[in-house]
């Protein structure tokens, strides 16, 4: 065991209550808001995760998001969460964790049999091993995935609620150490909006265990007040348990907030996870440095850890991680660390790189070893013993702990994650931050600042000047620092003998030897030999790893670190939960439905819904036990032989005036407008530039220069831009106001022989005759009281009125026009029926038969284009290929057995065809069983079309294998004079 | 039965009744109102508002906004008869949420972008801005109080995403 023990009274949670959790079925007692690592630990949990690839026995190295592989999965109500990182998870009462990766669990794992094939699966293994026979690989892949990985997604969706939210402010601060609350401090006292945001769920945390005094008062003392102070003004926001993952250009950053670790309770509706999407004038960068570890043979053994890590648990959680520990570093800071660890009842052995330094661990009673180094661990199960290697050869100590520091290394991601490069600095022996990037700074140690009073005196500046550009006046003085460690030592990059054992990335399993067969395979650039050996690319991203996998590169190449470089820091700093940055956008807010004004009185009606684009509509009305062709039968027959009703709201409608509408729709329709008299209507035929049908529709003539166009459904949003664009670029001495009113009008159609009979039990204002109110008309008047707009347009052929009164009387107009329509016995229509009427009268519908490649007259619409004047697409359509006889026209499609069903989605071939590439010559776009004709009847595009009708060929859907004989027909089936509609 | 009348308060009141809580935020929808969109045809001319009933919103050279619940104030619908001023009703074409209470300003900062801060947004302010995936016209009319006005259509949706938002902070429906 390790002789983890809590001292009592220490740490940040002394008093707080115990609770229960479990690891892997093991019920533990811990303590609420620790870390699970520190439970873990505390309960001689050793082995918590096993390695990507080799599956050694991972314990945990570190103390916050930089520990490599310390990864468990947690069991929620909500759902599985693997690969949550134990050092970062809150210990809840009830906590239930497991280990991942591994079989029959994490302390006795089968699948670590992968470590002793080792030499089958080094770097790059994949191109190398396992190669052949190539039969075999699909075996090879399935165990090998089976093997290889983290956790296991859940199979559950995860129900935790998670929220997200925009923000502003003038400054962030990224990092709630000494120099950020400094920073704060400054810009707060200003009168700045400022935002302070750290990853712990307690701010300055690196100064716990600090000896130093600021401005006269300890490290700690000056810390909590400052917190005090911030947590005063309504100008700050502070953010605990907050990081921030990204910062993009142009001052915008994405925040982490965790709100709780522990499960909602029953109808708690607070959310997990925040994610902040903040926009800042500037932001501070205080992220501090990561501590490097050395690298030894055997450094991935439980009870590896670092030196700041192993303090850390001391002062923050009251643990001392175990009894007998070792500490190898270079600085005197690491000295004051293990005389803490000494005084608190562990037996200590330093081994210094250095001739000499701090006497404070040796007046602890720590045995301080100088000029020596560790060289390897043994143990079954975590660390047992620890190699020391000095001036006088090496010699095994007895421990459980091996705590190392070899250095830091600046978290500079924020910096570089907007492209700052990286130098690095060999005096100091780390990468700093290079030239500035816009809109941030970076202040402390993650700008290479190590000293107290240095960090502190440029988080001052930083802020100052921040503050100055934004106009805030700044009173705030450097303080002052005694005491403080100074940091010494040039921590050596040691070269392992073993370098096997000697791992670099410890979740990836890469070691220095395979970052020297890299080297020697020809991968020589640090991009490539990250991909190759995967260093860095686990879920720590190499925090700990990385640096001294670019030595052991340098090295290789026999190159200096500069030459080398860091891979490119890209966001998120940490892995983001998903439902986090989802956050409220289910599908239903993802993509909002349209609703019409009458949308309960078709669910009433028993209505079958349809998504139509962004609009839901009623596809037809279900009455009893009616199949789906049923009804729509029986609705179709209504509006031929009596009347119906159909909500057609969702069309475009666009008002125009001015004194130049008539100009600009000559412009914009291939027919004329000139002639059209108010009162009146006329169907309008828009095209693209390129001479393609763009949208359709009624446009009727209100007054002497208003004017009121309906456009498809679809169509409302892109016509409207469509036609702005125009009036305010290429024709801007045009004088036309456009206003959409699509939302403003609730329209519903009366169609049917009997539609006059209802329209006149309602009208009033205008004579509904005839010939007072001919087909195309537009009358104002009211309709059961409602001030409304008729219009006398057409889409099923046959009599109709469309009737529109302002969407807030829908439902009053509703239920008056079918309290009109009982005599008639009349029923609502829907889409579908909407479809097959259509489909009868062969009207081709924009997004079917115009499908983005047809012109007028491959739609038999010759007629509309004028050659009197003018319009968007004509000299297209003068292009001689437009009017090419063997382009696709509409065509009528009836099986020549009118019993037989069309196929769907068939294509248009010659019978003796049916296997040839290429016979295509069209094939059907829209069809439907039609009871006006007892059949079914297709419209079609088929080459040259216009002159094939009566021809048969065959209906052939290869996928499905439907076949038909079919002829073509004229696509007008029903009365295609139109006299219907006009009578 | 309408969606906006089937959901329920999250946090239950003593006597049942929904009052309105200091602490977190209500969502209600706004109605009375009269709206008028006016588009010049060509140049904009000026328009006269009677600032005190009239909240104007200015969407675009030549097309402006104007709300009020006097529709006296507001010109008539029509084309003016120079024929180059269009006036249309607006007033059944969108429907109008109040959210108000002390935390109506953070519900509102997870659905926009625009800074709400009072430097940025003070009271009696407007803006067109995207509050998730709908368009909006945003108005500050106190310093708790956001109304969000949207084309009816989307009414429904709308009114299921505030109550989304609101959810952390105990939102009632007014």
């Amino acid at each position: 065991m390790t002789g983890a023990r809590r001292v009592p009274g220490a740490g940040l949670l002394a008093g707080a209550p115990a609770v229960s959790f479990s690891f892997d079925g093991r019920r533990h007692t811990g303590v609420a808001g620790e870390s699970l690592a520190t439970a873990l630990l505390a309960n001689g949990e050793r082995t918590i995760a096993r390695s990507f690839k080799y599956h050694r026995p991972r314990g945990v190295m570190g103390v916050g998001n930089e520990d490599p592989a310390g990864l468990v999965t947690l069991a929620r109500p909500s759902g599985d969460e693997p690969n949550s990182r134990a050092t970062m998870v809150e210990l809840y009462d009830g906590l239930a964790a497991r280990g991942q990766n591994a079989w029959p669990s994490v302390r006795w794992d089968m699948t670590a049999v992968t470590d002793l094939l080792s030499p089958l699966f080094p770097a790059g293994f994949y191109y190398k091993t396992f190669m052949g026979p190539a039969a075999a690989w699909p075996l090879y892949e399935k165990v090998i995935r089976r093997i290889a990985g983290l956790g296991a997604v859940p199979a559950t969706p995860d129900t935790e609620l998670c929220t997200s939210t925009h923000a502003h402010g003038d400054l962030l601060i990224a990092g709630g150490g000494a120099a950020g609350l400094q920073a704060a401090l400054v810009a707060a006292r200003a009168g700045a909006r400022v935002l302070l945001a750290d990853e712990n769920p307690w701010f300055g945390l690196g100064l716990l265990g600090e000896d130093a005094r600021i401005d006269g008062e300890p490290a700690q003392t000056w810390a909590k007040a400052a917190l005090e102070e911030l947590s005063g003004l309504e100008n700050v926001t502070l953010l605990p348990r907050t990081t921030v993952a990204g910062r993009y250009e142009q001052g915008f950053v994405i925040l982490c907030e965790k709100l709780r670790d522990g499960p909602a309770l029953a109808g708690d509706p607070s959310p997990r996870w925040r994610l902040w999407k903040l926009r800042v004038g500037s932001t501070i960068i205080a992220t501090g440095a990561i501590e490097r570890p050395m690298v030894f043979a055997n450094n991935d053994r439980p009870g590896v850890m670092t030196v700041g890590a192993v303090g850390a648990y001391l002062n923050r959680y009251g643990l001392l991680v175990g009894e007998q520990v070792v500490i190898a570093a270079s600085d005197d800071d690491a000295h004051r660390v293990a005389s803490q660890l000494a005084r608190a009842g562990a037996e200590v052995t330093v081994a210094d790189t250095r001739d000499s330094g701090s006497g404070v661990a040796a007046a602890a009673g720590v045995e301080v070893l100088w000029r020596s180094r560790v060289a390897d661990t043994a143990g079954r199960g975590g660390v047992a013993g620890v190699q020391i290697e000095g001036p006088s050869g090496r010699r095994w100590i007895s421990a459980t702990i091996a705590a190392s520091r070899g250095g830091w290394s600046p978290a500079l991601h924020l910096y570089a994650q907007t492209g700052g490069k990286a130098v690095w600095d060999d005096a100091r022996a780390m990468f700093v931050p290079g030239a500035p990037e816009i809109g941030a700074v970076t202040v402390g140690p993650c700008n290479g600042t190590m000293d107290l009073a240095a960090a502190l005196a440029e988080a001052t500046a930083a802020s100052s000047a921040v503050c100055g550009e934004l106009g805030y006046s700044v009173t705030s003085a450097v303080p002052t620092v005694d005491g403080a460690d100074t940091a010494s030592g040039i921590p050596g990059f040691a070269t392992p003998a073993n370098r096997k054992r000697s791992f670099v990335d410890v979740q990836n399993d890469v070691t220095i030897a395979d970052l020297d067969l890299a080297v020697r395979e020809g991968y020589r650039s640090i991009e490539h030999v990250k991909r190759y050996t995967t260093l860095g690319m686990g879920t720590d991203q190499g925090k700990l790893g990385n640096i001294n996998g670019i030595r052991a590169i340098a090295e290789a190449r026999g190159e200096p670190m500069s030459s080398v470089g860091t891979t490119r820091f890209r966001p998120p700093y940490v892995p983001l939960p998903i439902g986090a940055v989802a956050a409220h956008m289910s599908p239903e807010h993802h993509h909002p439905m349209r609703r019409t004004a009458i949308h309960d009185l078709h669910a009433q009606a028993g209505c079958v819904w349809l998504k139509a684009g962004a609009w839901l509509r009623p596809q037809f009305y279900r009455r009893g036990t009616e199949t789906d062709l049923e009804a729509v039968n029986r609705e179709v027959l209504a509006v031929r032989n009596n009347v119906g009703l159909v909500d057609v709201s969702t069309l475009g409608k666009i008002e125009l005036a001015g004194p130049d509408v008539v100009t600009f729709l000559n412009r914009i329709y291939t027919n004329g407008w000139s002639t059209l008299k108010p009162g009146m209507g006329r169907y309008g035929l828009m095209l693209r530039e390129d001479g393609v049908v763009f949208d359709d529709g009624v446009t009727m003539r209100l007054g002497e220069s208003h004017y009121v166009m309906s456009t498809t459904s679809g169509g409302a949003g892109a016509v409207r831009e469509w036609m702005t664009r125009l009036l305010e670029t290429r024709w801007r001495d045009l004088n036309v106001a456009v206003v959409p009113v699509t939302e403003q009008w609730f329209a519903a159609a009366l169609a049917g022989p009997m539609a006059r009979d209802v329209l006149a039990r309602v009208a009033e204002g205008f004579d509904v005759s005839n010939e007072a109110f001919p087909f195309m008309g537009a009358r104002v008047g009211k309709i059961a009281g409602i001030p409304a707009r008729v219009f006398r347009i057409s889409f099923s052929g046959e009599m109709s009125y469309e009737i529109n009164v302002p969407s807030d009387r829908a439902v009053e107009l509703w239920k008056a026009l079918l309290e009109a329509g009982k005599p008639e016995a009349m029923a609502p229509y829907g889409v579908e029926s909407m479809g097959v009427l259509r489909l009868e009268k062969g009207h081709f519908v924009v997004g079917r038969e115009a499908d983005g490649r047809t012109t007028p007259y491959d739609l038999g619409l010759g007629r509309m284009v004028s050659s009197k004047k003018w319009f968007i697409g004509k000299e297209a359509l003068d292009f001689p290929e437009m009017k090419n006889p063997q382009r696709r026209h509409v065509v009528g499609i009836v099986p020549v057995d009118r019993k037989q069903r069309l196929p769907g989605s068939a294509h248009l071939i010659h019978a003796d065809q049916i296997d040839a590439v290429g016979a295509s010559q069209g094939w059907i776009v829209s069809s439907a069983w039609s009871p006006t004709f007892d059949h079914d009847i297709a419209l079609a595009l088929l080459d040259g079309g216009q002159a094939r009708h009566g021809e048969r060929m065959l209906a052939y859907a290869p996928i499905g294998g439907g076949k038909a004989d079919v002829e073509i027909v004229s696509p007008h089936f029903y009365d295609p004079d139109g006299g219907r509609q006009i009578g | 039965m309408s969606r906006l009348s089937r959901r329920t308060s999250t946090i239950p009141t003593e006597d049942g009744r929904l009052a309105s809580d200091p602490a977190g935020v209500t969502v209600a929808p706004l109605t009375g109102l009269q709206k008028r969109l006016v588009r010049w045809a060509g140049s904009p001319g000026t328009l006269e508002t009677s600032e005190a009933t009239v909240i104007r919103h200015d969407v675009a050279v030549g097309e402006t906004v104007l709300i009020s619940e006097d529709a006296s104030v507001l010109p008539a619908p029509g084309v003016d008869e120079a024929g180059t001023r269009l006036v249309v009703d607006q007033s059944a074409a969108q429907l109008a949420f109040r959210v108000s209470g002390a935390k109506a300003r953070a519900l509102i900062a997870k659905g926009t972008a625009v800074d709400l801060h009072d430097s940025a947004f003070a009271v009696g302010a407007t803006v067109g801005t995207r509050f998730g995936a709908f368009r909006v016209l945003l108005v500050r009319s106190a310093s708790d109080v956001f109304d969000l006005h949207i084309d009816r259509s989307f009414g429904d949706a709308l009114m299921d995403l505030l109550l989304d938002y609101g959810a952390e902070f105990g939102v009632r429906e007014g």
